[in-house]
């Protein structure tokens, strides 16, 4: 039964079933018919996997990244930053990178991230005569930063299921952040200045002013959730839900860009998008039960004690595992592989922070390695960009992604020193 | 046909809506919990509880409405590369698929909600709201799974007729 289980599991993922279903369906026979546990056991999965107070950040951070796009302010933060940066080499691109890291810390995740950058930005691209997949692989590549810069919703998943303050692991992700901000921009600089791309047009310094007048509200909202959380005055679901409450207010009396209609459309957007990643959690949580009853977290546990695998040494293995799934599965989808390594990341003393940021970076380089590159699909139909135009865009800074992956492994500090610092 | 299309259109606008009513209740609920601590100093224990409840009750009204619109995640690389003959009758073999999906969810969800009916539970933190109620979300997204696949079901099945008697 248990070969069976498995097969049934790696049939249906491959076949094209909905990846939830095949969790849930593979995990469901190996608990039933091989361990002899009642079938109501889906029921209780379905539903505790998901009742739980830090999962409950995931919709608020879902719908703040929503009204975010949709209230102008990730517009305003663009805005200002490309007035700074635009008038340098590639200062275009470099703005699209710069301002997906603002944006990450308003959004929360690449979508909105994507949403809000590229409105702006990839017209101006054209504009400068940036061919059109160099522009879509720019956007691609630094839209996936709102997964790494807190808060981010990947975290969030993350911490829940390996027992991980999501505070810490927010922290974490900050200094990886800004350093990714600058090694993605290198290219940038390198390919515009030997494809001479022109810069943004001069921006006068009234104009540039009132710009930043403009963004302070848009810059003050990280402030205020990061700040919250690490001066302890709110958890990160509660900063969740004083972010959207503050996007509600500035979007509709500040940049007066919010309705009725906008708030509603975001609000079911967001829970679309949050039912998306949820459902597919309880079938991961289902999966990794069925898994950790028939042992194969202890085998792997035993091979790496017994194999004297040192903690690096797992931790590149992990990488490279990761990456070749993320070519077949979404980041979301990649959480699965967690319940299973625990024990051994136990085992060998890996810092739970430290492999957060890594697993988070491994997602990013996974969503935009084909087959399944969701972030490139997404973008090629948000921007109207063949497919293969982007991937050939996106190369440089997914080369670049997978170096700094290695650094974040070779070098821990990147990750944890910050954490390790500021809680002690 | 017709009137499951039209029942379905009804619960797939109510389902789209409750989600968002609800997903705007747990911001207010949460942002009123903060406000209420630090202004009031009084944190109320019910708060936690319910809006994560209200999450999961999210998550199943738009369980089948995703379903429905295909945009749940999966490795659709072999779908995408067949020719449009397989196509079909793959996407109806993965419609049979969640049709048992939804029915082993809408019974083991109902079992368990019934024991839990039986056993009277109450959250220990919200005592006017009997868990079987909470709980019964599983076995209600199960259903809109099911009316949904159906849906899908009859529409493939439509199409492969169609496509049969064209081709001789």
């Amino acid at each position: 039964m248990l070969v069976f289980g498995t097969v049934v599991f790696a049939v249906l993922l491959v076949s094209g079933v909905p990846i939830f279903m095949a969790f849930a369906l593979g995990g469901l026979i190996i608990i039933t018919m091989h361990m002899g546990l009642p079938l109501y056991n889906i029921g209780i999965f379905f539903f505790d996997s998901i009742d739980s107070w830090i999962m409950l950040a995931v919709p608020l951070f879902m719908l703040a990244g929503q009204l975010m796009v949709e209230s102008g302010m990730g517009k305003a933060l663009v805005d200002a930053l490309s007035g700074f940066i635009g008038r340098v080499p590639g200062g275009i691109a470099i703005s699209a990178i710069v301002a997906s890291a603002f944006v990450g810390a308003l959004a929360g995740q690449n979508l909105a991230v994507l949403g809000s950058v590229g409105v702006v930005l990839f017209p101006a691209m054209m504009a400068a005569k940036y061919d059109r997949g160099y522009s879509g692989g720019v956007l691609c590549a630094s839209s996936q930063l709102g997964f790494l810069i807190p808060p981010s919703v990947v975290f969030i998943i993350y911490g829940y299921l390996t027992q991980t303050s999501v505070a810490k692991l927010f922290i974490a992700g900050i200094i990886p952040g800004i350093l990714l901000t600058v090694l993605l921009s290198i290219p940038a600089i390198i390919i515009a200045r030997r494809r001479q791309f022109p810069p943004m047009p001069r921006v006068s310094r009234q104009e540039q002013k009132s710009r930043i007048i403009r963004a302070i509200p848009s810059i003050m909202m990280p402030i205020i959730i990061l700040g919250g959380i690490y001066g302890g005055v709110f958890t990160p679901t509660e900063a969740a839900s004083v972010a959207c409450v503050y996007a509600l207010i500035i979007g509709a009396f500040v940049y007066r860009q919010l309705t009725w209609k906008t708030i509603w459309a975001s609000a079911i957007e967001a829970a679309r998008l949050t039912s998306i990643i949820l459902i597919l959690f309880c079938g991961v949580m289902l999966l990794g039960r069925a898994i950790n009853i028939i042992g194969l977290p202890q085998v792997i546990g035993n091979w790496v004690v017994s194999g004297g695998v040192t903690a690096t040494v797992f931790l590149v293995l992990l990488c490279v595992a990761f990456i070749v799934l993320g070519m077949i599965m979404d980041a979301f989808a990649m959480v699965a592989v967690l319940p299973v390594v625990m024990p051994a990341v136990q085992v060998l003393g890996v810092n739970t922070i430290h492999l957060g940021v890594i697993f988070v970076v491994a997602s990013m380089i996974g969503t935009m390695t084909p087959p399944a590159a969701a972030a490139i699909y997404f973008t090629g139909s948000m921007f109207s960009i063949p497919t293969t135009e982007i991937i050939r865009g996106v190369l440089p800074f997914l080369v670049i992604m997978i170096i700094s992956l290695f650094i974040f492994v070779f070098i821990p500090d990147i990750a944890t020193w910050l954490p390790k610092t500021m809680f002690g | 046909m017709c009137k499951l299309a039209a029942v379905n259109r009804v619960i797939n606008t109510f389902c789209r809506c409750a989600a968002g009513a609800v997903i705007l209740i747990i911001m207010l609920l949460v942002f009123a919990e903060v406000i209420s601590r630090y202004i009031l100093g009084l944190s109320h224990e019910f708060v936690p509880a319910i809006s994560s409840w209200c999450m999961v009750w999210m998550t199943y009204f738009m369980l089948g409405v995703i379903h429905k619109a295909r945009q749940h995640i999966s490795i659709d690389i072999l779908p995408n590369r067949l020719p449009l003959q397989y196509r079909t009758p793959l996407l109806t073999l993965f419609d049979v698929i969640s049709l048992i999906f939804a029915i082993l969810l809408c019974y083991g969800g109902t079992i368990y909600d019934l024991m839990v009916r039986q056993s009277d539970i109450y959250a220990v933190t919200v005592q006017f709201i009997p868990m079987w109620i909470v709980r019964i979300c599983v076995p209600l997204g199960g259903v809109f799974l099911a009316l949904f696949s159906c849906e899908h079901l009859i529409n493939d099945a439509r199409y492969l007729i169609k496509r049969t008697k064209v081709e001789p």
